[in-house]
């Protein structure tokens, strides 16, 4: 039988930080979901997250609050809305807030979201650098990342050729 | 790692590569000729390495690889058509992100998904796209082109393409006419078959006659803009499944009976045919002496604007439209204007409209309007462009009143309204004074989104009254207080967007409007407004009681 939702659940970061957490709003990661499901007597003890650290918990748990009670995306679904989820970068205005943080925060909440298996957090994480990178030139997009060009002086003639190729439209 | 220590470890690769570059320069300088070039070379790769080591740590190489992917295919998505477009402005997406670094084109080049969207026309580009995408469909736009420069371009292009496209989009330079074809399908081309297209829009094309003749058995939507065809060749080779069907301003060649040619395509599910009972062109004809009716049993859209309005009657006559249609979008062909649309002759036309459920009503108005259009209306249309001064110099009948046109509403029976636009672009009542009844859509029960333009954001507020202003300083335990009647309430409404400009007795009665709503269990879920000056204020007291809110610019 489901436990009811109003059932708190511990879980521990990897900086020792603990949660509280109400189980519907931890339920939106498929990971937690999976384990409190393979869990059959209820445990006092915490849900060790060794890839999370308390800050980056802290933001997920606040996107996770905002959205909880919103269907989880099935597998069917999933794959039948795979190929629209990916042809358009729109952000909600409250996730375009939520996610208005530092670059090095931003990969930690994706790292976080893909690692508690988030779907729709790792997607507005992966727009969110989508997005930021559209429009850019090469070098822009290396500024903005703080990556150098590494290439090898074959790898810069044949990206020149195809510059050249599609400067000729 | 933590970052500070990565950030150093940063720091002394560069001041290596730094003194790397120094040495090179210093060998440039003084080094003897024949040993030179290799004590160079090897430097360049030791700094190259050190390049290649920096960027892994850097803080976007800890994302894993199938993250960066779908970052990677986010960029290379496009939208819609329009983004299709706009992005031939610039280098392809794909390209670019492939030239960044050695780590990520690794990645791009080994991801087929991000080389399918092709938006040029050079062969030798083309031809790498698709061999990056091995066994992937290809979507294929181009637009705005000119005969002489690319006709040989194209053919190359679909020479390559035309086997694995699914969608294919092109289009010529419409500055130039609507008139103006572009030749771009060599005949041969056409007869390569091209089992997977199933999405086509040509505009401004010459179409030659063996187009689709057998070799596009999955086409489910076709396009054609302002194309020279020859119905008679043309649509009896399109395949009978397909479900959508867009024509537009053909060029000229006329076909002797426009539903014996749709008969044959019982999937069809969106019909758009515009300009193509033209008085002058004559491209379409309904045949006069043919009383079979044709039943197209799946259709869910009709579009028929700017055609001559009789033959939109006989055309009508002569298909048999299912209830449920939802969309039926009618206009007519406005100059030399044959009369007004007459709303009782599609009330007299063969269809039922009585039953018809309507799922998106749009009423738009702007200054040289005079009538209004309806899309998604059954059997209402009107004359889009008709201007009062050419209705008096021509002794036309002008259309009718608004009032008249919202009072011929009701007895068509809209018994399902999900969407209600009232687009008014006047900034103010006194220019636009029209009554539109709130009250009778009110009423209806499935009204779910609500947009109401600025030049009716005062007669709505009024609508809604001083009853919330009332309902809105009681308590929620207060009995005494009678609910507000369900047509104030517009009870299943969620979304609701606002143009205009407000002030106090305005945002006083939509602000008590959302807050009672909220009190009686039935919350706006999400509010637009587009204010005619944005102020903050106004949103905070709406946030107070609508998680969602929205300024439109």
């Amino acid at each position: 039988m489901a436990a009811p939702a109003t059932q708190q659940i511990k879980i521990r970061c990897n900086d020792e930080k603990e949660f509280t957490v109400d189980r519907d709003v931890l339920e939106r990661s498929v990971l937690i979901k999976n384990m409190l499901e393979d869990v059959t007597e209820q445990q006092d003890a915490p849900i060790p997250l060794p890839n999370v650290s308390g800050p980056v918990m802290a933001k997920v748990l606040e996107y996770c609050t905002h959205h909880r009670g919103e269907p989880l995306p099935s597998a069917d679904t999933e794959q039948s809305q795979d190929e629209t989820r990916k042809r358009t970068t729109d952000i909600s205005e409250w996730d375009q807030k939520f996610i208005t943080v530092d670059q090095e925060m931003l990969f930690e909440i994706i790292l976080a979201a893909n690692y508690l298996d988030i779907k729709s957090l790792l997607d507005v994480g992966c727009k969110t650098v989508a997005n930021m990178i559209k429009g850019k030139t090469p070098e822009e997009i290396r500024k903005l990342f703080n990556i150098v060009n590494d290439f090898t002086p074959e790898e810069e003639a044949q990206i020149k050729k195809e510059n050249e190729w599609a400067e000729d439209r | 790692m933590s970052s500070s220590s990565t950030a150093r470890e940063r720091q002394q690769i560069d001041q290596e590569i730094i003194a790397l570059t120094d040495q090179i320069v210093r060998l440039h300088n003084h080094g003897p000729p024949d040993v030179v070039i290799s004590d160079i070379n090897t430097l360049k790769e030791r700094i190259r390495l050190l390049r290649s080591k920096r960027n892994s740590l850097a803080p976007v190489s800890s994302l894993p690889p199938e993250v960066v992917i779908t970052i990677f295919t986010f960029t290379c998505s496009y939208a819609d058509r329009t983004a299709l477009i706009k992005s031939q402005t610039r280098p392809p997406a794909a390209l670019v992100i492939s030239s960044v670094s050695r780590y990520w084109r690794a990645l791009a080049l080994g991801c087929p998904a991000l080389w399918t969207t092709i938006t040029f026309l050079n062969g030798d580009l083309v031809y790498e796209y698709a061999s990056r995408a091995p066994g992937q469909v290809l979507t294929v736009h181009t637009s705005g082109l000119r005969t002489s420069a690319v006709s040989n371009k194209i053919a190359g292009l679909l020479f390559v393409v035309l086997s694995r496209a699914r969608d294919l989009y092109i289009s010529g330079d419409t500055t130039l006419g609507s008139y103006h074809h572009f030749n771009v399908f060599p005949a041969r081309e056409w007869e390569s078959p091209a089992p997977m297209l199933t999405h086509l829009f040509l505009e401004n094309v010459n179409l030659p006659d063996n187009t689709f003749n057998g070799t596009c058995p999955a086409l489910q939507s076709l396009s054609l803009l302002s194309c020279r065809l020859n119905w008679q060749k043309i649509l009896d080779c399109v395949p009978v499944g397909i479900k959508t069907l867009h024509i537009a301003q053909p060029e000229p060649s006329g076909y002797p009976d426009a539903a014996h040619l749709l008969a044959q395509f019982q999937e069809l599910e969106d019909l758009t045919l515009h300009s193509v009972f033209s008085p002058h062109h004559n491209q379409l004809q309904i045949d006069p002496n043919t009383h079979r009716r044709v039943q197209l049993p799946k259709l869910r859209r009709l579009s028929l604007r700017k055609n001559r309005w009789t033959a939109t009657l006989d055309f009508l006559q002569r298909i048999t439209l299912p209830n449920d249609i939802g969309v039926l979008d009618i206009g007519c062909w406005f100059r030399p204007f044959d009369g007004y649309v007459p709303i009782s002759g599609i009330l007299n036309s063969s269809c039922d409209i009585s039953q018809w459920i309507v799922r998106s009503l749009v009423v738009r108005r702007s200054e040289s309007v005079v009538g209004c259009v309806v899309e998604g209306t059954p059997g209402l249309g009107g004359s889009a462009t008709l201007e009062q001064e050419f209705i008096s110099s021509q002794g036309l009948r002008p259309p009718p009143s608004f009032d008249t046109f919202f009072n011929s509403l009701a007895p068509l029976g809209i018994n399902h309204i999900e969407s209600l636009v009232f687009d008014g672009k006047f900034n103010s009542p006194e220019e636009d004074p029209i009554h539109i009844p709130f009250q009778f859509f009110g009423k209806v029960t499935t009204l779910i989104s609500l947009t109401i333009g600025a030049s009716y954001l005062d007669p709505f507020m009024r609508f809604l009254g001083d009853e919330f202003l009332r309902l809105s300083s009681s308590t929620p335990q207060d009995t005494s207080v009678t609910p507000p009647p369900p047509e104030v309430l517009f009870s299943k409404l969620h979304s609701l967007t606002i143009e205009g400009d407000f002030h106090g007795t305005s945002i006083d009665r939509l602000v008590a409007w959302v807050r009672v709503r909220g009190q009686l269990g039935r919350s706006i879920e999400r509010l637009r407004l587009r204010p005619t000056f944005p102020r903050p204020a106004i949103l905070e007291r709406l946030r107070e009681h609508v998680e969602d809110v929205y300024l439109i610019q």
